[in-house]
């Protein structure tokens, strides 16, 4: 998916604190990035997104003035203008009804993340990769916040097997790294993930989409 | 001024409590009169007429006579007109006039009484806000305050002569009783049969008639007073309300500073030290990625840097947990905790402290922080080059501190400052916070903590 190849990944950066601020761009150009603008609130996000049209944007979700969830607002409301607008969201905790509000327009193209993930640069860029060629990266994290709470939904109907593929699909993880990490073969999970499509009611159509649609499934079945 | 003062000064000795102690030391004045022994007389006049009090009281007594002879007049004009005009329909905007006129004058006798009682009497008069015009009105007058306040003006009177008579006796009576011969010989027609009998016993008791004054000066001076609080002011019930709704108030505002004290705390782990590790972790991870590469010159700035992020993140939290409770403020006290606060700080700081040594309790911790944001502030918006610092125990035994710093002024209480968090935290313990920052400066920042948590602001409750 991540279009590696000749010109570099154009990044719009929005962060309140200069010091992660500094601290992304420079990771990122390290990878082979190009930053082509830093932001610090919501309002000149939404502004450099439209003005650059970069290729895939990471916002922090908390920003001033009221420092709670402007970073989501200001996202959602960039996608509006430019429908399918690659973004990453970072945040210093998660809430799986934020993911939920992203993805909600079923487009994809969204990533949430713990700010702790930068740690791991090559899966942070490999994930910043994936949010810019349309996939879903949602953090463990929530993931896992899902599987605690969730409640009686379609996702009653999944076999345990199968919601653990949908949990590995939600955190952005290809068939070919869902296998890697079941210890099946791909062609496992590649039945696995048409029999969660059929069960889910997703016709069948674009597989891209229906990844989407799935992970979203899963994102409202915790709530 | 003959027979009749002095009279009315021996009833008044009488009626107080210990009067039988008084009585004592007259004898002995009057032997030392009768001896032209006056060393005595000048003791205790020096110890009773110029206290620091002396001046504001005489003051009160004498205008008291004025005052209660304006009033008298007031309130007998207003009430035989409100009752002659009763039978006709004017008789009502009369009595509604009088009613307004009455309350004007007695706050005015509320202030003149808190000059001397060192207290405000705060208005009794319970808000109207229903009904129409006529309505309001006609509830002014029904008020019991407003009779309570015309009764008060109709006593004033004999109140305020008897003062005076005492704060004249005080300051005057002994020359003017030894002068007593003088206006005998001086004024014909005054002269009457009993004439000798002034003439000598007059100059006889003015020294015992002086020294009583003095004596009663600031006894009569507070009683006066006190009994325009007692009549004037809100009763005790009223004045528990008055408690329960500044208490109600400062403790949503006690909640509020909490809420904000926590709200601070978060968005400084948030923006502090939470994004420290992340940008430590963020370098800790692109030098792994350096050394996958085998560029360790590139590793090492990244670690370097971490480093220092760790370093930076460890200073963080330390100065976030000294802001949420000083240990040393526990352990040492309020004296201790203010010299390490003060400590190595620029600009610096001059501080002194007079305090009996005590456990840091609620007072002591508010008391801290008061400090500690006054300085912060100082060193962050003032560009104050000196500051100086002081905690003391004031008459009233109230924990007070005061930083001023030379700085360009400008500080405020305004809603979302530090300070005004702090405000609520000092009102929630019956203190005060106070700010004086002009635009140039100086700026003052003073909290005074009553002792003893439930205690009034201002003072016990009459009992």
């Amino acid at each position: 998916m991540g279009a590696a190849g000749e010109a570099p990944m154009r990044v719009v950066i929005c962060e309140d604190l200069a010091l992660l601020r500094d601290g992304l761009r420079r990771l990122l150009h390290d990878n082979g990035m190009e930053v082509v603008a830093e932001v610090a609130d919501g309002a000149r996000f939404v502004s450099a997104a439209v003005g650059h049209k970069p290729d895939v944007c990471v916002v922090d979700v908390r920003l001033p003035p009221t420092f709670r969830d402007e970073g989501l607002r200001a996202a959602l409301a960039a996608r509006e203008r430019i429908p399918g607008l690659p973004v990453l969201i970072l945040s210093q905790h998660v809430e799986q009804t934020y993911a939920a509000e992203l993805l909600a327009d079923g487009v994809g193209g969204v990533g949430y993340l713990l700010k702790d993930r930068v740690a791991d640069v090559d899966d942070f860029v490999a994930a910043v990769r994936r949010v810019a060629g349309g996939g879903t990266v949602l953090d463990p994290e929530v993931v896992a916040q899902i599987l605690a709470r969730r409640r009686s939904t379609a996702l009653d109907s999944l076999t345990p097997r199968e919601r653990e593929v949908l949990a590995l699909m939600a955190e952005g993880r290809s068939n070919q790294a869902i296998a890697e990490a079941l210890v099946v073969t791909p062609g496992a999970v590649e039945k696995h993930v048409s029999s969660i499509f059929g069960r889910l009611g997703l016709a069948a159509g674009d597989e891209h989409n229906r990844r989407v649609l799935a992970v979203l499934a899963f994102l409202r079945s915790g709530r | 001024m003959g027979k009749t003062p002095g009279r009315s000064v021996g009833a008044a000795a009488l009626r107080m409590r210990g009067g039988a102690a008084i009585l004592c030391p007259m004898a002995r004045l009057l032997a030392a009169t009768l001896r032209f022994d006056d060393r005595l007389v000048r003791e205790v006049l020096a110890r009773h007429l110029f206290t620091p009090t002396s001046g504001r009281e005489t003051g009160y007594l004498l205008a008291g006579l004025l005052t209660g002879t304006a009033g008298f007049t007031i309130v007998v004009i207003a009430f035989s007109l409100a009752l002659a005009f009763g039978i006709l329909i004017i008789g009502l905007p009369v009595a509604v006039l009088a009613a307004a006129v009455d309350r004007r004058w007695c706050s005015l006798e509320r202030r003149r009484a808190a000059v001397v009682l060192g207290r405000a009497i705060p208005e009794p008069y319970p808000a109207i806000r229903t009904g129409g015009w006529l309505a309001r009105r006609l509830a002014v007058l029904s008020d019991r305050q407003t009779w309570l306040d015309g009764l008060w003006m109709f006593i004033s009177l004999p109140v305020g002569a008897a003062g005076f008579v005492v704060a004249a006796l005080a300051w005057v009576g002994l020359p003017a009783l030894l002068a007593a011969p003088v206006y005998v010989w001086a004024i014909p027609g005054w002269v009457h049969a009993n004439d000798v009998a002034i003439s000598i016993l007059a100059p006889l008791l003015a020294a015992p008639a002086a020294v009583l004054g003095a004596w009663l000066l600031h006894p009569t001076a507070l009683a006066v007073a006190g009994l325009a609080e007692l009549m004037l002011g809100p009763s005790r019930r009223e004045q528990l309300e008055r408690r329960v709704q500044t208490l109600s108030e400062t403790r949503a505002g006690a909640v509020d500073a909490a809420v904000t004290e926590l709200q601070r705390v978060e968005r400084d782990l948030h923006d502090g030290a939470q994004a420290r590790l992340v940008a430590l972790a963020m370098d800790l991870g692109l030098a792994e990625q350096r050394l996958a590469q085998e560029d360790a010159e590139t590793a090492r700035e990244h670690v370097a840097s971490a480093r220092e992020q760790a370093r930076a993140a460890m200073t963080e939290l330390r100065e976030l947990v000294r802001g949420i409770g000083p240990s040393i403020l526990q352990d040492h006290g309020l004296d201790a905790a203010l010299t390490a606060l003060v400590s190595g700080r620029h600009p610096p700081v001059e501080l002194r402290v007079d305090l009996p040594p005590a456990p840091a309790g609620p007072r002591e911790t508010a008391a801290y922080f008061v400090v500690a944001e006054a300085l912060a502030n100082a060193r962050k918006h003032s560009g104050a080059s000196r500051v100086s610092v002081r905690a003391w125990e004031d008459a009233a035994r109230r924990l007070v501190v005061e930083v001023v710093d030379d700085g360009r002024g400008g500080a405020s209480l305004d809603a979302g400052s530090g300070l005004s968090g702090l405000r609520k935290r000092v009102a929630a313990l019956d203190g005060q916070l106070i700010v004086s920052s002009p635009a140039g400066g100086p700026t003052t920042v003073r909290a005074e903590l009553p002792g003893g948590a439930g205690l009034p602001a201002g003072g016990e409750l009459p009992g």
